[in-house]
Parts: structure tokens; C-alpha cells; sequence
């Protein structure tokens, strides 16, 4: 679709600062997305975009849709001096997507719409079309385009389809036979549809039907009649007014801004009222559990912004979480897990593939779990809805029975919510398989060989003070000889349905699971020598959850025939390419929980990181 | 959801880097009066490593991954498939989980009986996708002393694989079909497949055609071969 098309390029191609179309967006707007052109341009010019490989593509779209008219993504007049945002209004269960784009003279819309230009709609000095399918309204005036979605949530599902026009033939009952036949002279009898189709009964309820199905067509031609209309006002009013309460009023949103320093802004707010509006009470039917949660005190007061920026060497995304009083008490003892130290002793960052960090406090989870629930259901019993309270007692009551059956503290000895997950090495391993050798008249007979496949170390890891349960879960198996234990340490064989020989041990407060039994020797005997840096030691043990992927180690390590055909001339470019990931998500510190995705990037034949990911998509195409 | 999430890192590392082949084995033997015996093997032991762990997931690259229930009740119906065919007797399925090894075998009456298991899926298949596939795929001729094993290239074969994801036709890179025919009691004067090997005894012949070339057209599995006493 054109419109669609247009956006795309839109987004794509870049624009710039000021706030000025941020006037036009609602203070009540749950998500705002800006891309801040002048900071994208800062690192990629215009010119270098539209000479990339992505940018001719979108050059030569261009060309063809305006039959040569433009030659290139700045023929289309976008004023780069200008923010573009996104922005999602819910009213009345609708949503209302928008798009504002800059540009420097609009005349360019009429350009690329040529073949829409019959259906070009102008009032004034604004402009507009209206796809007939989607409702999507494109509106303009001389210097500023709006592009609005409207997606009706009110609508029945399967609305579109009109399977509520189906309705199954029902055949009338039959009173038992006269004739005093079995049952299956009854069935028999029974089964005369043609008969039932030429009679008045079934000519009645075919025109009962036919009228039902009309008036619920005549009610959709209407609500889309409605909704196409209300689309059409909704951007002409964002185009050509300005509202005194916009979103630089929303204090959330101002707080959220920081110093603008970013490429690209996503805010999201009040989640109670996307919910609500995402599921309304007419699709989940009757018994729509939504309705029994207390969303408002869950979600009301809640903000996410996630902001891009590019930068040298590395592209970072930060996010932030700002989650309301309640939920903040809620959630703080649940993730606020004690780091293990011994943890960092147990493997060697030289070496290491990726891991997965988790610090929680099984006993926070135990002890905040009956509360959540309580908070959850806890309007409930304000709604005089019956069924409702029934589950909000029922559920409450359940985590209140086992809140005082389990004892949090005991729990949290036998897994204390630290645990880790280590890909610590690649390595050959020989493995059997069945092949066949023929004799002279080609019988054959089946004969095991031998080949070498590469296959990853993991170490598992958690806190547990529970010594004697582990050993007694381990002698369950030894009895039963699916284990066998020598020098401390078990071993589970690998099987048809476990590729792994997998090896436990329990050492310093730590229960391991491992595939390496030398690793775990070393460790037992104290003989592993351990290497990790500073920021790894950070990562771990200050966040709540924190993953790291060595790319390197990874793309050099893998054979090269493992690598789809496609990539295979590529690997040199990939292995000088590709470096580390991290992402870490904090513990809650006041309201808030911060999040961070680093992704490193070579330095060495990018100017830089946005530069990046365009020159890597280049390589990949070809 | 996968079953075992503690491996789950691993494993995806894992299927990357094992192999993934398998070997299609069709063997006939054919007596003098056209009665015979077939068996029909794949053999995917040379990838266990990559199986063992795609079992322990749901779903790989889209395609639900079948349980060993979901595999017991194919061969299952496919026994009762055959059970159901004229002229074919002494069904035996063998099953072997830990090399992943899996094969049907039955006796034939005649040709036409071997025919008849899979004409009515092909010629269903036919009008389904629009294709020509030879819905017998077998011929003997006694009197001539032909046995031939048929097959008519289809383009949708390659129409079908080029759908795949990369990832997914990386399985059929270092697949194999093998074909083998031993005649009891008449010996082997000539084969029109050139790929194809006669046993020194020219009592057997033998035919392994890589299953890319097989995908691509570039070689074929038809063959006539001409007995005699």
C-alpha cells in the first residue's frame, strides 16, 4: 500500500529536531515514538543513505512510482530540520495511530500519489486521501503531512468475515415413529432434509436469517461509515490545530525526554488504558477474566522509555521502567537475589561462549506472590458481579492457604534464586553411527562408524544450602542406575532423548550441572583457573538479569561447514565483524528498573555504528 | 515451550553446529513370477546428535517437531494402509529410537500389488498439485524379462524445495536415496541407468544418487533393467 510505503520511507530516510509537531500530539497519547532526524544525519548524511545499497533500493521504488519524476529519497521534500513522530490515541476503544512527518513543500505527495490523484480530496488548503479498505487517511497541508491508522477494537471478532451471518441448519425434531419401528426406522425417517427445505417452517426461518443478516450488515456498513468519517476529522484536527494541553505538558513525558542526545525515542504510558482498550469487554465475551483484574492499580502510573543511540563503537539501547508505588513494594523484594561470588570462580571470560545471569530471592517471590494476587483481584468485591467475587475469593484465598503452608525461608535454602548459565567452550566430540556395508550381490549389514561433530560446554549453576536433598535425589537415580557417582561427582549418561552426557556435583553452597566432567574435576579440586573482568563481575552481580553473547568467540569457533551455504563466503567478513552483546536489566531502585542492550561494533571499516549495521546488511545481500 | 529450558541455550547452539543427513533405502527383491518383498528404510543416524536434541524441542524453524507418539502412529498407518492393499502380506515395521532408524517391509504378490500401495496417494497427489508423476511406479514384464522402476521428473519437486528456508534445505545437502533390486533365480543383462552398479553375481544391482541432484532434476532414479535366465 502507498501510504504505507510513504511512512516507511519516511521513517527510514530521517528528519530532524525541534519540537514543534510534538505540539500536535495529545498529553493523553499512550506511546510516542521520535526519531530525531538532525542526530541520525550526524552520523549518516543524506547523501551517504541514498548512495547505500538500502537507499538506492528505496531510490529506484521511487523512480518507479513517480515514473522518473524523483530520482532519490530528497526529492520527496522531507524538511530535515524537523522531528517525526508516531504517536497511539485511544478513544472510545479506538486506536488511533499516527504519523507526523515535516517536509520542506508537500507538492512532493502529489507527485508520488499520481495514480491516486483522482481520489485526492482538497478543502482549503488541506488534502487528503482515504484508503477504502483499512480506512487509513493521508492528509496534508503545505508543509505537514499526517498519516492516521484507526484500528476499531469495539468490532465483533470475525467481524470482517461476517461468520456471525453463519447459522448452522438446526434439522426439527422427530417424534417417535408411529409405525413402531426400531431405531433405525426412526432414523431413517428422520433424515428427509429435502423435504424440510421445500416446507414452510424452513422457508420462514431462511427469511428470520435473511433479515438478521441484513440488519447486522446495515449495523457494520454503519460503524465503518462512522468510524471512516471520524478518522477523517481525527487528522484533520491534528493537522490544524494545536492543542494548548499537548504532550510536552505531560510531566511524565518531559521527565522522560533526558538530554536528546538519542537517534530514536519510544515512550510508553498508563498500560491500565491500553489493556482496557485492547480488550474490551465485547470481545473476551461474559466471562472476560480481564475484567475481574484490577489493571488500574497495577499498571496506572506506569511509563516505559526505550531510547536508541548509535554511537562509535557500540549501539546502545536503554530502557527505563517506572512502575507505581504499590508495584514497586511489590516487585522490589522479588528481584532484590544475592549475587554468589564463588559464581566468577567457576569459569574463564576468555573462553566463555554467552551466559545468562539471574539474581532473584525465592523467598522476596514467596513472600510477595499472596500479596500480587490480593492486589490483583482487589476491586472486586466492589462490582456486585457474583461470578466475579467468586473468583476473587477463591484465588485469594488459595494464596493466602499457601503463603501459611510454605515456609519462604526453608524454600529459599533449597534454590535461593541465584543461578547461572554458562556456555563455556566448543569442542569435537566423537559420536557413533549406523551405516551399511554391501557384499558382492549387495546385502548388506549394518556396521557402526565413527565421526567428529562440534558440540557446546554448558555449566549450570545455583545457590542451594539443601546438601543432603541433593545427594538423596542423586542416590534415587544411582539406585535405580540411571546415575553413577565416583569422586563426588555424578554422571547421567546422554540418551536417545538427551544429546548431553550431563554431570552433577554439589560444592561450596552450589549445586552444578555441567557437560564437562573435567570442568567439574577442576572445580572440586580447586585446580580451575578462573579469569573475569571487572565489567563482567559488575554485570553479574549488581543486576537482576544479565546476558552476555561473545559473538566473536562464536562465529570463529563454529565450523565453517555449519554455516548455511549463503553465509559461508561471508565468514571472514563475519568473524572480523561481529563482537560481544550484553544486556542487563537492574534491580528497582526507587520506581524504577533500568535495562540496557549493548551491542559492540568494529571500529575498523565503519565510520560508526549505524554505519554499521547499514555496510552489514550490504555485505549480507549480496 | 521447550521441554527442558536449562538446555535450551545449548541446544540451539547444538543444532547449528551438528550435521543433519539421512539415507532413503528402497529395496525390491524380485522372483522370477513377479511376487517379491520390499523394504523401505531411512536412516538418520548420522544426524542422532542433531534429532536427540531437535526432540527435546517443540518446534524448529517453524516445523512442529513429531513426538515418538506422533512417529509410532505414522508407521501405524501406514501399516494400516497397507494391511488394506491387495496382494500385499508379512507387514513388519521396525523401529530403532536411539539411532533413528526406521523401516516397513512386506511381502508382494505381484508388481501390480506393489503398485497399488501408493497409486491411489500419487494419483491423489496429481490432481492436488497438478503434477505427473507416474502413479506406477514399478514394471515387470516376464516374458520380456524387464523390470523397470519408473519415475517422471516433476518441476514442483524443486517448486517445493526452493519454499524452504535456507536453514531447512541445509537437511537434504548431504541426503542420499539408494536403491537396490536383487533377482532371484535371473541375472542382470543390461541397466539403462548409467549411475547404477551391477553386483559381480549380476544378480543385484545397486543405484545412490545424492538427493540435491535427485531435487534439481539432474539425475534420475528411473531405470530399466533387462534379465535374463
Amino acid at each position: 500500500m502507498k501510504i504505507l510505503r510513504l511512512l516507511f520511507i519516511c521513517c527510514a530516510g530521517l528528519a530532524m529536531h525541534a519540537q514543534d509537531l510534538a505540539k500536535k500530539i495529545p498529553s493523553n497519547a499512550q506511546v510516542v515514538v521520535t526519531i530525531k532526524g538532525e542526530n541520525v544525519l550526524d552520523l549518516m548524511s543524506l547523501e551517504e543513505f541514498s548512495n547505500s545499497k538500502i537507499g538506492t533500493i528505496m531510490g529506484d521504488e521511487l523512480k518507479r512510482d513517480t515514473k522518473g519524476e524523483f530520482a532519490a529519497i530528497w526529492d520527496l521534500n522531507l524538511d530535515l530540520t524537523k522531528n517525526f513522530y508516531y504517536y497511539l490515541e485511544t478513544k472510545k476503544g479506538v486506536f488511533y495511530n499516527v504519523f507526523l512527518i515535516p517536509f520542506t513543500n508537500t507538492s512532493s505527495i502529489n507527485t508520488l500519489m499520481r495514480r491516486e490523484r483522482d481520489r485526492i480530496i482538497t478543502e482549503g488548503n488541506i488534502s487528503y486521501l482515504q484508503e477504502d479498505y483499512d480506512d487509513v487517511v493521508l492528509m496534508w497541508d503545505s508543509t505537514n503531512a499526517v498519516v492516521v491508522i484507526p484500528s476499531d477494537q469495539n468490532k465483533e471478532p470475525y467481524d470482517d468475515y461476517g461468520f456471525y451471518d453463519y447459522e448452522p441448519y438446526i434439522p426439527p425434531a422427530v417424534e417417535n415413529s408411529p409405525t413402531g419401528k426400531g431405531a433405525e426406522g426412526v432414523a431413517e425417517e428422520a433424515v428427509a432434509p429435502e423435504n424440510y427445505y421445500e416446507s414452510d417452517a424452513y422457508k420462514k426461518e431462511q427469511e428470520a436469517r435473511e433479515k438478521r443478516g441484513q440488519e447486522r450488515r446495515a449495523k457494520r456498513k454503519e460503524a465503518k461509515r462512522a468510524l471512516k468519517e471520524s478518522t477523517i476529522a481525527y487528522a484533520k484536527k491534528v493537522l490544524t490545530e494545536t492543542s494548548a494541553t499537548n504532550i510536552l505538558q505531560n510531566p511524565a513525558y518531559k521527565k522522560s525526554l533526558g538530554k536528546g542526545k538519542d537517534e530514536m525515542m519510544v515512550w510508553m504510558n498508563d498500560f491500565s488504558e491500553i489493556y482496557k482498550n485492547a480488550l474490551p469487554a465485547s470481545l473476551m465475551g461474559p466471562s472476560n477474566p480481564y475484567e475481574y483484574l484490577n489493571l488500574e492499580e497495577l499498571y496506572s502510573d506506569m511509563a516505559i522509555t526505550a531510547r536508541l543511540n548509535f554511537e562509535k563503537d557500540q549501539a546502545v539501547l536503554d530502557l527505563d521502567y517506572i512502575m507505581n508505588d504499590l508495584m514497586a513494594k511489590t516487585y522490589k523484594p522479588m528481584y532484590d537475589g544475592k549475587f554468589n561470588k564463588n559464581f566468577l570462580n567457576y569459569f574463564n571470560e576468555d573462553r566463555l561462549l554467552g551466559y545468562m545471569s539471574i539474581n532473584l530471592s525465592t523467598q522476596g517471590i514467596l513472600e510477595a506472590y499472596p500479596t500480587l494476587m490480593e492486589r490483583m483481584f482487589s476491586n472486586v468485591p466492589n462490582t456486585g458481579d457474583t461470578n466475579a467475587e467468586t473468583i476473587s475469593a477463591a484465588v485469594t484465598s488459595v494464596s493466602r492457604l499457601f503463603s501459611l503452608l510454605i515456609d519462604e525461608e526453608g524454600a529459599a535454602k533449597i534454590l535461593r534464586g541465584d543461578m547461572l548459565l554458562l556456555l563455556t567452550d566448543l569442542r569435537e566430540k566423537e559420536v557413533t553411527y549406523t551405516d551399511y556395508e554391501y557384499d558382492e550381490d549387495y546385502n548388506y549389514k549394518e556396521v557402526t562408524k565413527t565421526k567428529t561433530e562440534t558440540v557446546p560446554d554448558f555449566l549450570f549453576l545455583f545457590t542451594s544450602d539443601e546438601v543432603k536433598m541433593f545427594h538423596n535425589f542423586m542416590k534415587i537415580g544411582v539406585q535405580e542406575g540411571k546415575v553413577t557417582h565416583q569422586n563426588g561427582i555424578y554422571s547421567i549418561p546422554g540418551s536417545s532423548s538427551t544429546p548431553f552426557d550431563i554431570y552433577a556435583m554439589y560444592h561450596d553452597n552450589t549445586v552444578f550441572f555441567g557437560s564437562s566432567k573435567v570442568h567439574l574435576t577442576q572445580i572440586r579440586q580447586g585446580t580451575y583457573i578462573s579469569k573475569s573482568s571487572p565489567q563482567l563481575k559488575k554485570d553479574m552481580g549488581k543486576n537482576a538479569m544479565s546476558l552476555y553473547v561473545n559473538g566473536k568467540n562464536i562465529i570463529s569457533e563454529i565450523p565453517t561447514e555449519a554455516f548455511p551455504r549463503e553465509l559461508q563466503g561471508n565468514l571472514e567478513f563475519l568473524t572480523k565483524n561481529t563482537k560481544d552483546m550484553r544486556i542487563n536489566f537492574s534491580k528497582i531502585k526507587g520506581n524504577r528498573m533500568s535495562g540496557e542492550m549493548v551491542l559492540k561494533t568494529p571500529v575498523e571499516g565503519h565510520k560508526n555504528s549505524l554505519q554499521y549495521f547499514l555496510n552489514m546488511i550490504e555485505q549480507l545481500m549480496d | 515451550m521447550p521441554k527442558k529450558p536449562i538446555a535450551t541455550c545449548s541446544l540451539a547452539l547444538l543444532l547449528l553446529l551438528t550435521s543433519s543427513c539421512f539415507d532413503v533405502l528402497e529395496e525390491v527383491n524380485l522372483n522370477k513370477d513377479g511376487s517379491g518383498s520390499m523394504v523401505l528404510t531411512v536412516n538418520m543416524s548420522k544426524s542422532k546428535t542433531k534429532l536427540a536434541s531437535i526432540m527435546l524441542l517443540d518446534s524448529v524453524n517453524g516445523y512442529k517437531i513429531p513426538s515418538r507418539d506422533d512417529i509410532d502412529l505414522a508407521l501405524n498407518d501406514a501399516v494400516a494402509h497397507l494391511k488394506k492393499s491387495n496382494g500385499i502380506s508379512n507387514i513388519k515395521t521396525t523401529k530403532d529410537f536411539d539411532n533413528y532408524i526406521f523401516s516397513i517391509s512386506c511381502d508382494f504378490k505381484d508388481i501390480e500389488s506393489l503398485n497399488g500401495i501408493t497409486a491411489e496417494l500419487i494419483s491423489k497427489q496429481n490432481q492436488k498439485g497438478k503434477t505427473k508423476f507416474n502413479t506406477k511406479n514399478f514394471g515387470y514384464l516376464p516374458n520380456s524379462k524387464i523390470f523397470e522402476r519408473r519415475f517422471t521428473y516433476d518441476p514442483s519437486i524443486k517448486k517445493s524445495f526452493d519454499y524452504l528456508e535456507n536453514e531447512n534445505k541445509k537437511v537434504f545437502e548431504d541426503a542420499a536415496f539408494i536403491a537396490i533390486y536383487r533377482f532371484n533365480d535371473q541375472k542382470v543383462q543390461s541397466v539403462s541407468n548409467t549411475l547404477s552398479r551391477v553386483a559381480p553375481s549380476k544378480k543385484a544391482v545397486m543405484l545412490k544418487i545424492d538427493a540435491m541432484s535427485f531435487i534439481k532434476g539432474e539425475k534420475t532414479i528411473q531405470n530399466t533393467i533387462q534379465l535374463s535366465n
